[in-house]
């Protein structure tokens, strides 16, 4: 069971890539980090899509989890 | 713990934010990186007070050494991790990513990797979980085949081998800020309406890029592929202390590379890294280094990065709110599109 207080306290205003998290969102960065995120479609040559995606996730000790998108 | 070298101490190059390539200034935007990494692992470890199992001397040899040489990628992503674990008090899990983290080796030169496999390893997963489109379109990311492996890396020489010819500044910038080419494969779905993932690259993965060596557009393709991801790189060490937007990301905008709206500073980062790719393709057009066969590819995809650039600079010049920061990268440009 973890501990109701946390043994390490960390102040992500002092901490790289968090300082910027607006309050409510997990992810170093947000939405800035994950501008490089490119899809398409299979066929795109023929359906003519490029796309730029981005997503909060983060990384919890069990794996990997995904946040909300947005 | 102390950091030996403070960022503010670090005197950047008088064209940092030039929109032309330049590979002297991603030394500094490289150890700015690396020394902001170095102050806030150094802060974490005197915050854990001695509850982190792990060697102070390891700890401290690994943040000297953070600090005066390249590192993987994955050393972001990992100090990600350990934040992560430390919020959820999970120190033993935290300690064990900080032991990874400080038995990485020193990174050196662009190396190309093939993705293992996310299900059995723990990098491939920390790799894989970057390649998240948002707004509900994930993707499964997978080892890539032989054959498609060998025919990407392929292209990638075959790209590097046009830039180097007729835009030797672009590759050297890419050389300099690439680490890493990560290669995977997306689905193969039959439905040509099945979304795929095409490249990837974030802040927390610093140096390296993701790509899905499934991609069948040939080596002009690849050029811009390795602009457009290399730019996204760019971006990400040039805000690595301030943001480029003030736009809250809830507020969404319609995006010229995608069919749903996004936050604005989406819209910045994907206007940017459009006209760069239109930059490469007119250099080697110009250069005359393009084979016949190239030359009427490279004039429609002209026309389609400079429709889409205009589509992306009028959604951030009506609606961005930008910081001078911002304002100084969007506009070298605005600058070279206005005279392309």
């Amino acid at each position: 069971m973890k501990a109701t207080t946390k043994r390490v306290k960390l102040d992500r205003s002092k901490l790289f890539g968090f300082s910027q998290v607006k309050p409510g969102h997990t992810d170093p960065g947000a939405e800035a980090r994950r501008a490089g995120v490119g899809m398409k479609t299979v066929g795109s040559k023929a359906v003519g899509i490029k796309a730029i995606g981005i997503k909060t996730i983060g990384i919890k000790a069990t794996g990997i989890r995904s946040a909300v998108p947005r | 713990m102390g950091s030996v070298i403070e960022t503010s101490s670090l005197a950047p190059p008088e064209d940092l934010y030039a929109f032309e390539p330049v590979a002297g200034r991603v030394a500094f935007l490289d150890q700015r990186m690396r020394l902001r990494l170095a102050e806030s692992l150094g802060y974490i470890w005197l915050q854990a007070n001695g509850q982190l199992d792990l060697s102070p001397d390891r700890f401290e040899q690994f943040l000297i050494r953070l600090e005066r040489h390249p590192v993987p990628p994955l050393a972001f992503s990992l100090y990600c991790e350990t934040v992560f674990a430390i919020e959820e008090d999970d120190l033993a899990q935290a300690a064990g990513l900080l032991g990874e983290l400080t038995g990485l080796p020193p990174a050196s030169g662009l190396t190309i990797i093939n993705l293992a496999d996310p299900r059995h390893d723990a990098s491939a997963r920390r790799y894989a979980s970057f390649v998240d489109a948002g707004s509900g379109m994930d993707f499964e990311v997978f080892p890539p085949a032989p054959k498609a492996a060998a025919s990407c890396r392929e292209q990638i020489r075959g790209a590097f081998d046009l830039m180097d010819a007729g835009d030797p500044e672009l590759a050297a910038e890419i050389r300099a800020l690439l680490r890493e080419v990560v290669l995977a494969a997306g689905i193969e779905d039959p439905d040509p309406k099945a979304m795929t993932f095409d490249g990837a690259s974030a802040s927390m993965l610093w140096g390296a890029i993701i790509l899905n060596a499934n991609r069948r557009d040939g080596t002009l393709g690849m050029v811009q592929m390795l602009a457009h991801e290399s730019a996204h790189n760019l971006i990400f060490g040039l805000c690595a202390e301030e943001p480029l937007v003030e736009n809250p990301p809830e507020e969404l905008y319609p995006s010229p590379l995608r069919v749903d709206p996004r936050p604005m500073i989406g819209i910045y980062h994907a206007t940017f890294v459009t006209a760069r790719m239109h930059r490469v393709v007119r250099r080697l057009a110009e250069s005359g280094v393009l084979p016949a066969s190239l030359q009427e590819k490279a004039g429609k995809e002209l026309a389609d990065n400079r429709r889409l650039f205009e589509q992306g600079i009028r959604v951030v010049r009506e609606h961005g709110r930008l910081t001078a920061l911002g304002e100084a990268i969007i506009r070298g440009a605005e600058a070279y599109m206005a005279s392309a």
